[in-house]
Parts: structure tokens; sequence; C-alpha cells
């Protein structure tokens, strides 16, 4: 199979350095603290938020600071054909404690002692790129709860077939037995959060896939940007309107 | 109005997304700090999504759309029937809730009865109970009473179901409308009610 065809295109018609369209919402469930939906070309994401809240065993509770726990999981409708997971899925497990992982080194869980802050994150569509979907819709849904966080996260993943170095894989691309190297980044401080790929690759080619997955965060980072300042806008809007009337 | 003319910072009302820098910290002085807003090094960054105000005793603070309540002391809140007042808050203590004013008055705090309690956001219910115009508004017309908790619920209460609901609902609705907006609504909702 051909992933990049003798002009230089993909599957789907993109280039080697393109990301997939971006879509986001903010504020999707009324019964979450926080939530958002992220999509990422055809794979969709909903991210829910709960807390900072008291924990809910009071023997794991830590007196220094937060605690956080994130649920993943990819609903049977997801992929191509209905298949309903356990709830042991390892696969499963495994993504949850990577976000679980990844987005406490943001958030400023010392300010938050003795509390829980739980994160759902499900799988709505999935088309490849899940971890790092999930990892920009829990971020969206942290802000929209108010949870007090060090930087901005951006995360995006890159792969390589066909001898290129290529952005953002969906699902066909993914299973092209290539590499796949999964980033996060913290957006103002450049800080590495995650750096995750489960394959083998040289030097050279993990340099190159790094910094192009890297490349890719900076984008999804603009757009999450974007759509926050957009969701706080309007509460902008009323604010101001209320200062002038005082 | 103040005797000291306090500079106006520059970044007042800017929208702004965690881990950006709202302001550089000056040479000398003190500068207050309020919630959202943290300390990197020589420059304050925000900590949480929205608006950069200014707050009691020129504190710098981000103001978001949020559900979740986190105590802050002298906060007057509305529990499940009580309008209560938040003693004590420290980070690492469970909150204490008092029924009296600082002065040891009753003040309005106390049971609530009869009426109904909704929620809303923690920024709307700080703009409700600040007085906005639509309620003065609807004053002029409706007897009603209203308490705002600082944590997000508002109760209400009104003689008669159908006031009562209407109330509540412009309450509501006022969240996502401006000032004038909501004064709007308000007299269209009486002119369809007086038909």
């Amino acid at each position: 199979m051909e992933y990049v065809n003798t002009v230089g295109l993909r599957l789907d018609g993109r280039r080697p350095n393109e990301i997939r369209q971006l879509r986001a919402e903010m504020s999707t469930l009324a019964s979450a603290d926080g939530s958002a939906t992220f999509e990422m070309g055809n794979t969709k994401v909903l991210a829910a938020v709960y807390g900072p809240r008291e924990a809910s065993n009071r023997a794991q509770t830590d007196t220094s600071k937060a605690t956080v726990r994130c649920e993943y999981s990819m609903a049977a409708f997801s992929s191509g054909e209905r298949r309903r997971r356990g709830k042991s899925d390892r696969r499963a497990t495994e993504t949850s404690l990577a976000i679980a992982n990844t987005l406490e080194q943001n958030i400023l869980t010392e300010l938050l002692p003795r509390t829980q802050i739980d994160i759902y994150v499900q799988v709505l569509q999935a088309d490849g790129g899940m971890r790092c979907a999930a990892i920009n819709a829990a971020f969206l849904a942290l802000a929209d709860a108010g949870v007090p966080m060090r930087d901005s996260v951006a995360a995006c993943a890159a792969g390589y077939l066909d001898g290129t170095a290529l952005l953002d894989l969906n699902y066909t691309e993914d299973g092209g037995g290539g590499p796949e190297v999964a980033v996060a980044l913290q957006t103002g401080l450049h800080q590495v959060l995650m750096l995750q790929t489960d394959s083998k690759l040289s030097m050279e080619v993990f340099e190159e896939v790094v910094e192009l997955a890297s490349n890719g965060c900076r984008a999804v980072a603009e757009f999450l940007r974007t759509t926050l300042l957009a969701h706080v806008g309007r509460l902008s809007l009323a604010t101001s309107i209320a200062k002038s009337e005082a | 109005m103040g005797v000291a003319a306090v500079e106006q910072p520059p970044c007042l009302g800017k929208c702004v997304v965690p881990g950006e820098p709202i302001a550089s910290l000056p040479e000398t002085g003190t500068v207050r700090v309020g919630g959202g807003v943290q300390q990197a090094g020589r420059s304050l960054i925000a900590v949480k999504a929205g608006v950069v105000q200014q707050g009691p005793g020129d504190s710098l603070w981000v103001c978001n759309r949020q559900k979740r309540y986190i105590p802050n002391l002298n906060d007057a809140v509305v529990g499940d029937v009580v309008f209560c007042r938040v003693e004590e808050a420290a980070r690492d203590l469970d909150p204490v809730l008092t029924c009296m004013d600082t002065a040891g008055k009753a003040a309005g705090f106390g049971p609530l009865k009869g009426g109904t309690l909704f929620q809303v956001s923690t920024s709307h219910a700080r703009t409700l109970a600040s007085g906005p115009p639509f309620l003065a508004a609807l004053g002029r017309s409706l007897k009603f009473e209203l308490a705002v908790g600082a944590n997000g619920r508002v109760w209400v209460d009104a003689p008669g179901p159908a006031n009562l609901a209407l109330v509540a609902r412009l309450a509501r609705q006022a969240e996502e409308l401006d000032a004038a907006g909501a004064v709007a609504a308000v007299k269209e909702a009486l002119a369809s009610g007086l038909r």
C-alpha cells in the first residue's frame, strides 16, 4: 500500500506536514464542572471534568495536593465495527494513566489539597490520534472547570511511512506498521509533558518525527488558544458592560 | 474618587488563557495577587481562562465562568435551605459557616422558607449580587425576595407560582444577556404577563 504517492500527497490528500481539521466546543455537558469536545479530522473525543471535589476515598486523600484521576474509554460505536470493550481493557488503562500523568504535571495541585479531580474521556469516533485528541479535550475541559494550571497544553502525534515523516496519522496510516510518536507540550514554557512511542526507530528518524510532532503541537496550541479566548469572550462582554453601567 | 490615584494596569479586561503572562512585577512596591493569578519569577501569569479584573484592595484576579465553588472568607452562600456566611476558609481545613454577620447580628442570614432554589455559575452569581439594573426594573412592578450565594446557588420567593417562575427564569436568562438586554427582557416579560 502506498501511503505517500508520487506527487507527495497522502491517502486523504494531505501533505506530510499537514494536520487534520481541528474543531472544538466547550461546556458541552451541563452536569459536569467542565467539559469539552475536540475533533482532529474524523477523530472525535469528549472530555468531562468533575472537581476539585472531596476525595471519594478518605484513605487516599493527599493532604498536600490534589489527586488527579482519569478514565479513558472508547465508545462501542467509535470504530468501524461495533465492539464493546470491557472495563479492564489494557490499552484503555494505559492511556488513562498517560493522560492523568501528563495533565497532573500541568495542574497546580498544591493549591487544592485534600481534593480529587476526575477526568473522564470518551472517544466517540476513532480515526487515529485518540491519545492526543484526548489530552487536548481534557485540557479544554479543565480550563472550562476553572482548575488552575501552570500553562496551556497541546498534543500531537507524528509517524514515519514510505521514507517520509507524516504529521497526525489517521487510522489507516496508523495501521501501516510504521513508528508513531505522540508528544504533549506546555506551550508557553516549551516543556515536554509526554513523549510516547511503542516502536523501534533510528535516532535520525526519531529526531525528524519528534520535530514534526512538536510543530504540530504548536499548531494545535494556537487553535486551543483561539477556542479558549472565544469561550471567555462572552463573559468579557457582559463584565465590561456591567462595569460601565456602575 | 479615592485620594491616591491608583494606576490602572493596562491588562484589565484582557482575556487570558492558562500560562499567559499578565504583568511583570515592578521594581519597587507591592502587588496584590488574587484568584487565578500566580507569580512565576518576575512576572505574574494567569492560571485560569478568563478576564483580568481588579478586585478589592487593588488586587489582580482572573474572573472565569466556574461552576464549582471554592470557599472564600466572608462570602455569603446559600446552602440547601440556609443563607449563611463563610467564617473560616483555610486551604487545608473544612470551611466553617455561620448565620451571623461579623457584628453578631442576624442581618438577613438564616433558614429560607418556601420559594425555589436553583444554580448558576459563580460569575453570574457575583453579577446578580451586585444589584444589576434589571432586578431594580423587575422590583418596580413585582414583589419578590432574592438571596444570592457566592457558591452559585440562588433562592427566589414571590407571591404566586407564576410570578415565582417568572423571576427565576429572568434571573437565569440574564447570564446570557448584557445589562440593557436583561432590562429589555424584563419589560417584555412584564408586558406579556399583564395581557
